[in-house]
C-alpha cells in the first residue's frame, strides 16, 4: 500500500536574502515496509523534505505541490491534525539528539509524555512501557532516569530511536541518525534501526549524506541535489549502475573509492543554476544543458535520472 | 550537600564583610550622631559639652576600633545594642518593623507572581500576538513610571477625589490597598518580562520541533517544556524581587507612611542611629544570604544539569 506520495512538492522560504527554494518540484513515494534514503550535500533541501512530511516547519514557509499520506493531503492539513498525525502516524528521529532532547527531562519522561497523549496510557502503564521500549533499543536499565547531558552519544541517539520507535507508528523518519557519531557507534546504530523497523515492517525515509548508511538501510536510493531529486532507484540501480554525473561523483568521493572530490561547491538555494542545476559542475555538461533543465528520463520502473545522457555514457 | 555548607560559609562572610563596610563607612561620613539627634530634639545646634555628655553616656567616645569589637563581639550573640535615639533594643524595632513589610512583601508577590505567570506565558505563547504587543506596550509602561508619582496619582484619585481609600496609615486591610498596587504594577511587570522572554528562548530550541514533532499538544510543550525548562532564571527574578520586597521599599513605605524596615532605615541614617544601622544591615544581609541560598538550592532541583555537575 502506498503511505506516502509526492508530486511536484516544493518548500520556499522568504529571507532577508531572497526566496530560498529548499525543495523545488519533488516527485517520489513510499510504500508500507519500505525504507526511501535521500542522498544529498548539505544544503541540499533534504532535511528541510523530512520536517516538510512532518509540516514542523517555520511560519515562513510556502508550499505547493501535493503530499499525500494515505489519502489524506498533508499540505493543506490544520496543525490541529497534524498533531494527531506527528508521533502517532508519522515519527520522526531528529537530528543532534542532544539538543533535541529535553534536557530537564530524563530519557523515560520523553517518552513517557508521547506515549499518554498517543496511545491514551496512565502514568503508570507509560513508565512500563517507556521502559520497556528503551531497553529494547539498547540503553541499559539503570540508565532510564538519567538526562541526555551524562548519556554518551550513542545513547542519546538511541534514546532517540526509541521516542522515534515509541507510538509504533508506520512511517519513521530518520534525520542523519548516525551524524557525530563514532564508525563503531555508527555501524550499532544502523543495525539497531534495520533491526527494529524490519521486526515491524515499518517504513523509513532516511535522511543521509553517508553512502555507507544509506546502503545499509535503503531498499531505495533518491540522490538529492539543489532542492531537486537528480536520480532515483532500488539500491541496487543507484549504486550498480549510477546514471547521473552527480552520483557517480557522490560514489567516487567516498573513501573507499579514493576520495575523488566533486569539483566546485554545492549550488545555492537561493540563485538556482540555470539549465541543469548540476551543470555548473558537470565535467559532460554541455551548451543543452547549461540552458534548459533536463526532465526525468524513466530508465525502469524504478530508475529515474534527470540527465539528457543518461545511459549514453 | 556540600555545595549548601560552602554556601552558607560563603554567606557568613559575606555578612561580616557588609557589617564591617557599613560600620567604617557610617563613621568617615560627615556628621555624627550626637550633633544630629541633640539638634532634632532642641531644634538648635547643641554646644560642645552637650555632645560630649551625649556622647559619654551611650559609650560612644571609645576608639573606633574598640567599638567596632563590641559591636560584632555582641551582634554574634544577636544582641544588636540600642538605638542611640529612642533607646529601644535594635531586635525589638526591627521585629516590629519587619512586620510590616513582610506584609506588604508577601501580599505584593502573592499577586504579581500568578499576574507575572499568566500574562508572560499567554505573550510568549503567541509570540507577535496581539496579546504579546498589547502587554509589552504595558508592561514597559509599568516599569517605566516611577514609584512615587503612580503612589501620588493613586493618592490623588483614590483618596483625594473619590475617598475611597485612607491616604496613609497602618492596621487595617484598606490601608495595604494602595502600596500593594503600587507596588504590584512594577513588580509584576519585570518578572512578566523575564517569564517572557525565558521562555521564547526555549521555545526557539530543537528540543521543542522534537516535542510537536512527537504530536504533544501545545499546552504540553507550554508547560511542561518550556516554562519547565524556563524556571531557573524565573526563580532567581522572584527571590531578587523578594529580597528587595523585604529589605523595605522605601520611596513606597515614605510616600503611604508605612512603618516598615526601608522607610526606619532612611530616618535612622539621617540621625546618623549607628546601632539601627547597622543591625538592619546585618539583618538585611542575612536576608539575602537566605534568600540566596534558597534560590540555589531550588536551582538544582530545576535544572539537572546543574544536580549532577556539583556532585
Amino acid at each position: 500500500m502506498r503511505l506516502i506520495e509526492s508530486q511536484d512538492l516544493k518548500v520556499h522560504f522568504d529571507s532577508p536574502a531572497g526566496r530560498v527554494k529548499a525543495v523545488d518540484g519533488v516527485n517520489f513515494h513510499i510504500d508500507e515496509g519500505e525504507k526511501l534514503v535521500f542522498i544529498g550535500e548539505t544544503g541540499s533541501g533534504k532535511t528541510v523534505l523530512g520536517m516538510t512530511i512532518m509540516k514542523l516547519l517555520p511560519t515562513n514557509v510556502f508550499y505547493s505541490g501535493q503530499l499525500i499520506y494515505k489519502d489524506k493531503e498533508l499540505i493543506t492539513a490544520s496543525e490541529k491534525e497534524m498533531q494527531e498525525i506527528r508521533g502517532k502516524n508519522i515519527a520522526i528521529i531528529m537530528q543532534n539528539p542532544l539538543s533535541s532532547l529535553n534536557p530537564c527531562l530524563s530519557i523515560k519522561e520523553h517518552l513517557v509524555q508521547v506515549l499518554i497523549k498517543h496511545k491514551q496510557m496512565n502514568k503508570k502503564e507509560a513508565q512500563a512501557e517507556a521502559e520497556r521500549i528503551l531497553i529494547r533499543t539498547g540503553i541499559p536499565e539503570n540508565l532510564l532516569n538519567y538526562y541526555t547531558h551524562q548519556l554518551s552519544g550513542g545513547l542519546r541517539q538511541r534514546a532517540m530511536i526509541a521516542l522515534g520507535i515509541a507510538c509504533d507508528s508506520e512511517i519513521l523518519i530518520a534525520d542523519e541518525p548516525t551524524k557525530g557519531l563514532d564508525v563503531t557507534v555508527q555501524m550499532q546504530i544502523v543495525n539497531l534501526i534495520k533491526r527494529i523497523t524490519d521486526e515491524t515492517k515499518k517504513a523509513m525515509f532516511i535522511i543521509t549524506h553517508d553512502l555507507g548508511v544509506a546502503a545499509a538501510l535503503g531498499d531505495r536510493i533518491a540522490i538529492m541535489y539543489c532542492g531537486r531529486i537528480l536520480e532515483i532507484g532500488t539500491a541496487e540501480e543507484v549504486f550498480g549502475s549510477p546514471e547521473h554525473p552527480y552520483t557517480i561523483g557522490l560514489i567516487n568521493a567516498h573513501p573507499s573509492r579514493g576520495l575523488h572530490p566533486i569539483e566546485g561547491f554545492g549550488a545555492s538555494l537561493i540563485d538556482i543554476p540555470e539549465g541543469c542545476v548540476f551543470s555548473p559542475r558537470c565535467q559532460y555538461a554541455d551548451e543543452l544543458c547549461m540552458r534548459v533543465e533536463p526532465p526525468d528520463k524513466v530508465l525502469s520502473e524504478t530508475h529515474k535520472v534527470r540527465c539528457y545522457y543518461a545511459s549514453s555514457k | 550537600m556540600e555545595m549548601i555548607f560552602r554556601r552558607l560559609f560563603l554567606g557568613i562572610f559575606i555578612m561580616i564583610v557588609a557589617s564591617l563596610l557599613s560600620f567604617v563607612l557610617l563613621y568617615m561620613a560627615p556628621g555624627n550622631p550626637a550633633e544630629n539627634i541633640l539638634r532634632q530634639r532642641t531644634g538648635e545646634d547643641p554646644s560642645y559639652e552637650e555632645i560630649e555628655l551625649f556622647l559619654q553616656q551611650r559609650d560612644l567616645d571609645v576608639p573606633l576600633l574598640t567599638q567596632t569589637g563590641e559591636w560584632l563581639y555582641m551582634a554574634l550573640r544577636f544582641d544588636f545594642g540600642e538605638s542611640i535615639n529612642t533607646s529601644e533594643p535594635v531586635m525589638d524595632e526591627f521585629f516590629t518593623r519587619f512586620k510590616a513589610t513582610l506584609q506588604l512583601t508577601i501580599i505584593t508577590l502573592a499577586f504579581s507572581i500568578p499576574l507575572a505567570f499568566f500574562i508572560g506565558v499567554s505573550s510568549a505563547a503567541k509570540n507577535g500576538g496581539a496579546f504579546d504587543h498589547v502587554s509589552r506596550f504595558f508592561t514597559l509602561l509599568a516599569m517605566s513610571i516611577p514609584e512615587f508619582w503612580l503612589g501620588l496619582m493613586l493618592m490623588i484619585v483614590f483618596s483625594k477625589t473619590l475617598n475611597w481609600l485612607p491616604s496613609f496609615g497602618y492596621g487595617s486591610y484598606l490601608n495595604l490597598i494602595m502600596p500593594v498596587a503600587t507596588l504590584v504594577v512594577g513588580y509584576t511587570a519585570t518578572l512578566s518580562r523575564v517569564i517572557r522572554s525565558s521562555m521564547l528562548e526555549n521555545l526557539s530550541q530543537d528540543f521543542i520541533t522534537t516535542a510537536k514533532g512527537n504530536g504533544l499538544s501545545q499546552r504540553v510543550i507550554l508547560i511542561k517544556y518550556a516554562l519547565r525548562n524556563s524556571l531557573g532564571p524565573i526563580v532567581t527574578a522572584i527571590g531578587s524581587q523578594f529580597g528587595h520586597l523585604l529589605a523595605g521599599v522605601v520611596v513606597v513605605e515614605t510616600v503611604f507612611s508605612w512603618p516598615g524596615i526601608g522607610k526606619f532605615l532612611i530616618d535612622a541614617v539621617y540621625l546618623r542611629d549607628f546601632p539601627v544601622i547597622q543591625g538592619f544591615v546585618l539583618l538585611i544581609a542575612l536576608m539575602f544570604v537566605v534568600i540566596n541560598l534558597i534560590t540555589d538550592i531550588l536551582y538544582t532541583y530545576i535544572d539537572p544539569r546543574i544536580r549532577y555537575e556539583r556532585r
